[in-house]
């Protein structure tokens, strides 16, 4: 069951609100430029200066108009071309003031998304890497519908999303498990949490137990011991695995991650990345959103890099991490074991250009110093 | 309280944290830890590393006074925790930042935020504003003052946390796992606030579980299950991947790297930063 | 960026009367409240009408934001009129059916209570707009200071509406995690009663959870920063009352004789 994104954008505002919003800061400045030239031609004793900017640039209204949002149409109407100087800095001053999408911060990003294209493909590890901001946590919310996309379509094997009936048929086969999954746990009893989606489906009773026992025993989870228990009671690492049995039981096709492994210590990150393997290998689609180029490098099959809404790289680990540079100049890093091998390679060390991990620089960079001291010996 | 600082400040290369035995438990029967003897030298970089539930953090609330030993003493800047005297004394000069950046910000504005801790010490408004400045521009987020916390990134609002302690004049930085939920940009501008500040000579008492971080300490000390298993510089102690494996510790990646060069026949010593690890190559390489 | 104005949303600004003590503000938003009860016919109102107005022209907020900013509120207003029409009675009746009678007096007394009470909202909006929601708070402690005598915690008070001002938008995220992350399991509000309830509590369970973890911390974290209550506290912006303060009661008080007088005249 692929999952295609068809040129999705999104936006958290009302793009027709945004851009009246827009076009009303924009008259209000430019009534504000109008006097202050008039007061600036009153001065010059020469009234003859037209009012050219008010040939409104029609920009584009609402509807999907993903570009740029700074990018207003250039005054381009003839009765525009006699605008003097002082209109020329009129209109690059409102484009300083319109061209500041400041991104991080909800209420002012203008895009979330822009333009994201491409397929989930099944048994696929898809990885997701970017900062925070950069609409990671909003691009897998349209994995299941729970966010629409302003433009484009999001399709699950086949069907569009946008259709409410669809969109509720498929929530089950798509699982979300949302960052800091532990935080949602609500119910009595570990039992009744992880039966929660179950039961939604409306399953049987004896159903609803095999799904509840299988779950919690793929989250290596004593179902006798834990069953009964609040999940309140049980430490930070158990209850992490309570929630992802949670979304386990729902039996998904797809099994989608936000930061699955943030804030836990490195044994607990360890064992938590083995189970999502594991899983994968079992036949689940996975697509996991991570700040660790290790867990990326080291686990997926293709990642996809955002910044800033927009698509930045989507490939394998050896393509994406190939590009070093770029990214380091996004702010986003390599695998460790990828920047040591770059830092070498830049320091004169003859190291192929592959995706390293430890074992391999280990290996190669033996093989070089077998070689120097040869060299040095004949 | 002013007085007592300056004075205090004088002292040199004492030890301005000092647990004697010390043992603490919250229910009266299990001991988070007992018999613990740890100090910290004015200026040091500590960094505390151990699993989850070895008890790191009910240590570090040691040293701000939250919690009080049950056995033994803890003293910071020489002044017994348990004296009820000294409880704002200690506080004021071990500031505190925690673990989540969303559940430590008092107010809805930057500056009243930073402004809350002076504020509770009675510091006059006059000397308020500069305090403020001085402390967000310490933290890199000059600035910032009218901003909304709710509006910051995660980083940010950690600096701000810092901000907000620095503002009472702290002798000593404690800080409770303050990286953990942040990104890595976020974590990297947390990190050189702290050893921007270690350099002007505050002492640094850093939890934390990422290797990389312990790497720029001057001092690594590993708890387990309220002991102190090890306790060195990070070379000392970073190298030890048997050890801090058998107790859900990570390595560094140069300091894994460099292992399992050894282990492959290349020379190198045992390295715990990347610059380091390049250097010692580079040096090997050369030589004929 | 205030791209709407809403009921309580601060809209900035440098005016004379965001400049204003928050305290002398809020009394007379109360004194502006006062004034349009005094008015008892539509001459007062108008007067009251004016000023407002005339504030909101000081204040630099258009008049059609302030009409939207208290848009929620005005059922409150149709609600209020719709009971004046029906419980008042008398002169012509121009309806009636069953036990209810729309009569000449109803109508009356609802347009002038409808008036009214738009007068009254838009004064209150008049506050929230220009204040921010920190200053109200610290105008309460200051005003409610002279009750702590008789045991009124007036900076406990405040501090609970600080620190709820600033958990406030923190809730309103994680409602919004937490209800996509129990929708994604299959949840949803129509259904058997039951289920609704299981849903509710998948809600407000965690948000409950969640507030008991950030009290904790916050607790903690606020003691680490030595709190200790209100005593000995100092200010990074003490308040303080100004020459602008005074002309605002001045104008204030003209306001109360204009109404007063209008009361008088044959309208």
């Amino acid at each position: 069951m692929p999952i295609v994104f068809d040129q999705v954008s999104f936006t958290y505002e009302d793009p027709d609100r945004a851009e009246k919003q827009r076009r009303r800061e924009k008259r209000r400045l430019r009534a504000a430029q109008r006097a202050a030239r008039k007061a600036a031609t009153q001065g010059q004793a020469e009234a003859g200066a037209g009012p050219a900017s008010d040939a409104t640039a029609a920009a584009p209204i609402g509807g999907c108009a993903p570009s740029n949002p700074g990018s207003v149409p250039a005054p381009s109407d003839p009765g525009v071309s006699s605008a003097s100087s002082t209109a020329d800095a009129a209109f690059s001053l409102l484009e300083d003031v319109e061209e500041k999408p400041a991104w991080g911060t909800a209420p002012d990003a203008v895009w979330a998304l822009r333009g994201i294209d491409f397929t989930l493909e099944d048994g696929e590890f898809f990885g997701i890497a970017g900062h925070t901001g950069s609409g990671k946590s909003t691009l897998i919310q349209h994995m299941n519908g729970l966010v629409h996309p302003t433009c484009g379509r999001v399709l699950v094997g086949g069907q569009d999303l946008a259709d409410k009936k669809a969109a509720q048929a498929l929530r089950g086969r798509i699982g979300i498990v949302f960052q800091y999954p532990e935080y949602q746990l609500f119910a009595a009893t570990v039992y009744d949490d992880v039966a929660f989606g179950p039961r939604n489906l409306g399953l049987d009773a004896p159903e609803v137990d095999r799904r509840v026992r299988r779950a919690l025993e793929s989250v290596r989870l004593d179902f006798d011991a834990l069953q009964a228990k609040s999940p309140f009671e049980l430490s930070g690492g158990q209850q992490r695995r309570v929630a992802f049995a949670g979304v386990l039981a729902m039996n998904p096709e797809v099994l989608v991650l936000d930061e699955p492994v943030a804030g836990l210590d490195p044994q607990a990150r360890t064992e938590f990345l083995q189970l999502i393997a594991e899983l994968h290998a079992q036949g689940i689609t996975v697509v996991m959103v991570s700040h660790s180029m290790d867990d990326l490098a080291l686990l997926c099959d293709r990642i996809l890099v955002l910044k800033e809404g927009e698509q930045f790289a989507l490939g394998t680990p050896a393509e994406v991490f190939a590009h070093a540079e770029e990214l380091r100049a996004i702010g986003l890093g390599v695998p460790a074991a990828q920047k040591l091998a770059n830092d070498l390679r830049n320091a004169g060390f003859a190291l192929p250009a592959a995706l390293y991990d430890a074992d391999t620089l280990a290996d190669d960079l033996a093989a070089l110093y077998q070689a120097h001291q040869e060299g040095s010996h004949a | 309280m002013r007085g007592e600082a300056a004075a205090a400040t004088r002292l040199d290369d004492r030890q301005v944290v000092e647990f004697k035995g010390a043992g603490f438990t919250y229910d009266g029967e299990t001991f988070v830890f007992e018999g613990l003897d740890l100090n910290v030298r004015q200026g040091q970089f500590v960094c505390l590393l151990g699993g989850n539930g070895s008890g790191k953090s009910t240590l570090a609330k040691h040293v701000n006074a939250l919690l009080t030993p049950d056995e033994g003493s803890v003293h910071v800047l020489e002044r017994d925790t348990r004296d009820p005297h000294a409880t704002y004394f200690i506080r004021s000069n071990a500031g505190m930042v925690f673990q989540n950046p969303d559940d430590q910000l008092v107010a809805s504005l930057v500056e009243n935020d930073v402004a809350f801790g002076p504020e509770n010490l009675g510091v006059p408004t006059s000397q308020l504003a500069t305090l403020v400045k001085r402390s967000l521009a310490e933290v890199g987020l000059q600035g910032y003052d009218a901003r909304e916390t709710n509006a910051l990134s995660g980083g940010q609002k950690q600096r701000v946390a810092i901000a907000g302690v620095l503002a009472m004049n702290p002798q000593i930085l404690v800080l409770d796992e303050a990286s953990a939920m942040l990104d890595p940009r976020g974590r990297a501008g947390l990190l050189r606030v702290c050893q921007e500040l270690h350099e002007r000579g505050m002492t640094i008492v850093m939890i934390t579980h990422f290797m990389e971080e312990a790497a720029l300490a001057d001092r690594v000390v590993v708890l387990d299950g309220g002991r102190v298993r090890l306790d060195g510089t990070p070379e000392e102690v970073l190298t030890q991947g048997e050890l801090l494996e058998s107790l859900n510790l990570d390595m560094p990646f140069a300091c894994r790297l460099s292992l399992q060069l050894q282990r492959r026949g290349v020379p190198v010593k045992a390295c715990v930063t990347d610059a380091e690890l390049e250097e010692e190559l580079c040096r090997l390489f050369s030589t004929r | 960026m205030p791209d709407k104005a809403m009921f309580g949303r601060f809209w900035p600004g440098t005016s004379p009367v965001h400049r204003m003590d928050p305290r002398a503000k809020l009394l007379l938003s109360l004194a502006l409240m006062v004034a349009t009860f005094c008015a008892q016919n539509y001459g007062g109102l108008a007067v009251c009408a004016a000023f407002v107005v005339g504030f909101y022209a000081v204040a630099g907020i258009p008049l059609g934001q302030a009409l939207r900013s208290i848009g929620p509120l005005l059922f409150i207003v149709v609600v209020t009129a719709l009971l004046n029409v029906f419980f008042v009675q008398g002169g012509t009746v121009y309806f009636q059916w069953w036990v209810f009678c729309i009569s000449e007096a109803g109508v009356a007394s609802a347009a002038f209570v409808a008036c009214r009470l738009l007068l009254l909202l838009l004064g209150v909006s008049l506050l929230t707009l220009t204040t921010t929601a920190l200053d109200i708070t610290d105008a309460f402690e200051y005003l409610l200071k002279p009750f702590a005598r008789i045991g009124l915690p007036a900076h406990e008070l405040a501090m609970m509406m600080g620190i709820a001002l600033r958990f406030l938008p923190q809730f309103a995220f994680e409602l919004t995690t937490v209800y996509r992350a129990q929708i994604s399991r299959g949840a949803t509000f129509t259904g058997s009663l039951k289920g609704r309830a299981r849903m509710l509590s998948s809600m407000m369970v965690p948000l409950f959870t969640s507030a008991f973890r950030h009290a904790e911390t916050l607790s903690a974290a606020m003691e680490a920063r030595c709190y200790h209550g209100g005593s000995g506290r100092t200010r990074l912006r003490p308040l303080a009352y100004s020459r602008r303060d005074m002309g605002g009661v001045a104008v204030m008080a003209a306001l109360f004789a204009l109404v007063v007088a209008t009361n008088f005249l044959p309208l």
